[in-house]
């Protein structure tokens, strides 16, 4: 198959599934079990994950903005592209630079990534509601964020292991 | 194609140790000890719209010309979102709060209901 067709569909499959994880997740609510605003299991890091292992830099990037943009066309508003974009970013830069310490599966990976993700939402909320006291959700999101974190890195390394290499 | 340890490593520990130490820290600098709240003060886009009084019997309170309807209810001396017409609802799932310098948000609606003290706020951040 013509490589940049390979590409092409490989991208948009995953984006797919990114969204569609989403759209799963927003059913069940984190936030009805604890109840702390920005709460989520962040399963669609799984997507940016995998796409970290297996694939580049530069895929793993054209998946995250497309499902940003395409989810807040879907559901969304334009406060709500602001809180995935710049989660999502954030997230992305953090995962790439944790990716490369020694010693560190995708656990801390997935983990490195959620805690960014949170923060990263942080600086959004500040931006959109105009005042800095949405701080304080941080040190409770950082800690849920080691839990989330580390449940999206096992489904990580289940998916990276089975998935069979040349896809 | 770099492989990854199948298990959770040292390093994955230590990782989520430092996160688990800079939430400890950031709480202890950032959590408000100021004792009950008195009043909570509504913004809106960073706007105050509303003052309420906290102590006293139940009052309620919806905030005029949001994008999703939204009421704010006290009660001796406690403040929550009763009821929110916004599609995630975790505004409403926050609940009762009645420590001053705790809030409470609607992101969906940009509302923010602040508790303060006698004092005021302590620390405005950012």
């Amino acid at each position: 198959v013509n490589k940049t067709v390979k590409v092409l569909t490989r991208c948009a499959v995953l984006t797919a599934m990114a969204l569609a994880i989403s759209a799963a997740e927003a059913l069940f609510p984190l936030t009805v079990l604890f109840p702390l605003p920005g709460l989520r299991l962040g399963l669609a890091n799984l997507v940016t994950l995998f796409a970290i292992a297996r694939l580049s830099r530069g895929e793993a990037l054209a998946i995250l903005v497309c499902r940003c943009f395409l989810g807040a066309l879907v559901g969304g508003s334009l406060s709500a592209l602001a809180f995935s974009l710049s989660g999502g970013l954030l997230s992305l830069g953090a995962m790439l630079l944790a990716q490369k310490l020694p010693r560190v599966s995708l656990y801390g990976v997935s983990v490195v990534g959620a805690a960014a993700h949170n923060t990263g939402q942080l600086i959004a909320a500040q931006a959109v509601l105009g005042t800095g006291t949405v701080w304080l959700y941080l040190p409770p999101l950082l800690l849920c964020s080691i839990l989330t974190g580390a449940v999206t890195g096992l489904a990580a390394t289940l998916l990276v292991r089975r998935v069979p290499p040349g896809l | 194609m770099k492989s990854y340890p199948a298990k959770p490593t040292w390093a994955d520990g230590l990782v989520a140790a430092v996160f688990a130490l800079i939430a400890l820290a950031l709480f202890f600098v950032l959590w408000p000890r100021q004792g009950q709240a008195l009043t909570a003060r509504v913004t809106v886009d960073g706007k105050e719209v509303a003052r309420l009084t906290l102590a006293g019997p139940s009052r309620e309170y919806t905030v005029p010309g949001l994008p999703y309807p939204l009421t704010v209810e006290t009660e001796n001396g406690a403040v929550r979102i009763k009821t929110s017409g916004c599609p995630t609802q975790d505004c409403v799932h926050q609940g009762w709060t009645s420590q001053a310098g705790a809030q409470l948000i609607c992101l969906p609606n940009r509302l923010v209901v602040s508790l303060e003290g006698s004092g005021g706020v302590d620390a405005v951040l950012g």
